[in-house]
């Protein structure tokens, strides 16, 4: 009898096991990873991810001047996350900058912080760790932009986070261009600085940007996308650029499968394309998909598909992830966040997802691990 | 009792132990696997349930009877006198009084519930597992399960490492 039921029990397939798993909270789960080796592979199977504790997702953003860092968290188990990162001190003085693969870049800024200095910080609010950068100091004028800080971190890529701080402005009688890129590296700890940009870029309004094993890529002119990549110790990265299969105004940079993906909304705004960047040299996209919005918006007065008009959409696509398929998109007219699911069509409204004086809002997906780049120098803010 | 009788097809389930069971159409289409064979009219005479001896399969038509909805011209009457909610907190405490087997029962009602698709036992099941082994560590969940530790130490160590915030 007691042979039988050893039996019985190696006989759970790996598609019960799966759905014994798939019912345990995301923590839970990720320490089961540590039990056997079948358990660990079951989360990078494309079958078996789907049904999986799923990491916790929301939108990042300040609602207003003044106020916290807020999360609109979009999945049950989200009560880890600190999304007002109240974990670190003074956190309502927190500018929010940027945002990759888990991690956040904000500016500490008191009204006692000269316009000139930028202190960065990096933090995670999935593991509450967090970082100060050393001072950044950026020219400050009616000539000059303020900063243009991104954020590079991919955990499947490196250990290490970067931080560009692209520095720009009016050259012979051009819009602002960058002249100037500083490089934060995580292992350095110290900022590389590239003070003879060559080329005429600028980095666009809304700024689209995504960064994929090693390689940065910017909305930069009007059709281009500014590729910087060659990051390691001590050395500057080099650029180039490509173009871009369409006009990514009040479009989004997103990655599956470790390609860059372009979202923009066309003919007025009525569908969305979905482009993969399948090669860089020489550039070659493919379409992935085209949604027709018309019915979820239910309206069919979209503009006109005028190429010079297209930055006049009434929305604007914040976050595309058909991992999970699903869109974020901001009514530019009444600041509200809407969701939509590419399965169904479905539009949603986000309950509490209105965005105020900034349009700065990114779509955070957990990253849970802890990064010794991050628990080491932890400063305090004076 | 007697309306509930009348005119209601009945279908014939067989276990490969030899044992028949007859049941009502609508119970045993609380199996989605078995309504599909339904309405594609592969049920005829009787259906075969593979790998389900008849000590489970007794079990799960136990669990399908109490759980098929009382709705419907038959079950209004039913639905009228007791309020949802006072329903819902009687079938919770039935099934909890009905998942009290031992583990090699209730991993044969798994496989039981997966194979023959029916939601709400597979829930039961799964999340019963579960709330018994999540606070276990890991050594207690792998003999549970009898499942082996294949990480070799270095590699245990690394992704312990990874997912050390689980531990905390």
């Amino acid at each position: 009898m007691e042979s039988k039921r050893v039996n019985i029990v190696d006989c759970l397939t790996d598609d019960i096991l799966v759905e014994i798993l798939s019912r345990v909270p995301p923590k839970s789960f990720c320490r089961f990873k540590c039990v056997c080796k079948a358990w660990l592979a079951f989360s990078s199977d494309p079958l078996y991810r789907r049904k999986l504790p799923k990491t916790s997702t929301g939108l990042l953003y300040k609602p207003q001047y003044g106020s916290a860092i807020q999360l609109v968290g979009m999945s049950p188990n989200d009560e880890e996350i600190d999304g007002a990162f109240t974990f670190i001190p003074q956190y309502e003085q927190l500018e929010l900058v940027d945002y990759c693969n888990g991690l956040v870049l904000c500016r500490y800024k008191s009204r006692y912080t000269s316009a000139e200095t930028c202190r960065f910080i990096v933090c995670n609010p999935a593991t509450r760790e967090w970082r100060t950068l050393p001072i950044l100091n950026t020219p400050y004028g009616p000539n000059v932009s303020p900063y243009t800080a991104f954020l590079a971190f991919d955990p499947s890529w490196s250990g290490k986070f970067y931080v560009f701080n692209f520095q720009e402005k009016l050259k012979n009688n051009l819009p602002l261009v960058i002249y100037k890129l500083e490089v934060f590296s995580s292992d350095l700890c110290e900022w590389l600085v590239d003070d003879a940009w060559s080329g005429n870029h600028r980095i666009m309004v809304n700024k689209p940007h995504n960064f994929i094993g090693g390689v940065f890529h910017v909305h930069s002119n009007t059709s281009e996308i500014l590729v910087v990549k060659g990051l390691s110790s001590g050395i500057m990265p080099y650029h180039y650029t490509i173009k871009l299969p369409g006009d990514c105004w009040n479009g989004c940079f997103s990655q599956s499968m470790g390609l860059l993906q372009c979202a923009f909304p066309e003919e007025g705004g009525s569908t969305i394309a979905v482009f993969t960047l399948d090669d860089y040299r020489p550039c070659k996209w493919s379409l992935k998909h085209r949604f027709c919005m018309g019915d979820a918006f239910g309206r069919d007065n979209f503009l006109p598909n005028r190429d010079y008009l297209s930055w006049l959409c009434f929305y604007r696509i914040v976050a595309l992830d058909l991992e999970r398929g699903v869109l974020f998109l901001v009514d530019k007219e009444s600041n509200k966040l809407f969701s939509y699911k590419t399965s169904t069509g479905q539009l949603s409204e986000i309950k509490d997802g209105r965005l105020g004086w900034t349009w700065e809002c990114f779509y955070y997906v957990a990253c849970y691990s802890k990064l010794p780049v991050l628990s080491r120098l932890c400063d305090v803010i004076e | 009792m007697a309306t509930r009788e009348a005119g209601k097809k009945m279908i014939m389930l067989k276990s490969p132990d030899g044992m028949e069971f007859e049941v009502e159409e609508a119970v045993a289409m609380e199996s989605q696997t078995i309504r599909k064979m339904i309405e594609d009219d592969c049920a005829d005479t009787a259906i075969l349930i593979p790998n389900i001896n008849s000590k489970i399969l007794s079990r799960v038509i136990e669990y399908c009877n109490k759980h098929v909805p009382t709705t419907g011209a038959t079950g209004a009457a039913a639905s009228d006198t007791v309020a949802p909610a006072a329903l819902a907190e009687d079938l919770k405490i039935w099934d909890a009084e009905f998942i009290k087997v031992n583990r090699a029962t209730r991993f044969d009602l798994i496989q039981a519930a997966s194979y023959l698709n029916i939601k709400g036992l597979l829930d039961l099941t799964s999340q019963t597992t579960i709330d018994t082994i999540s606070d276990n560590s890991l050594e207690e969940i792998r003999s549970f399960l009898s499942t082996k530790n294949d990480y070799l130490p270095e590699e245990e160590q690394t992704i312990r490492r990874e997912n050390q915030w689980a531990f905390q």
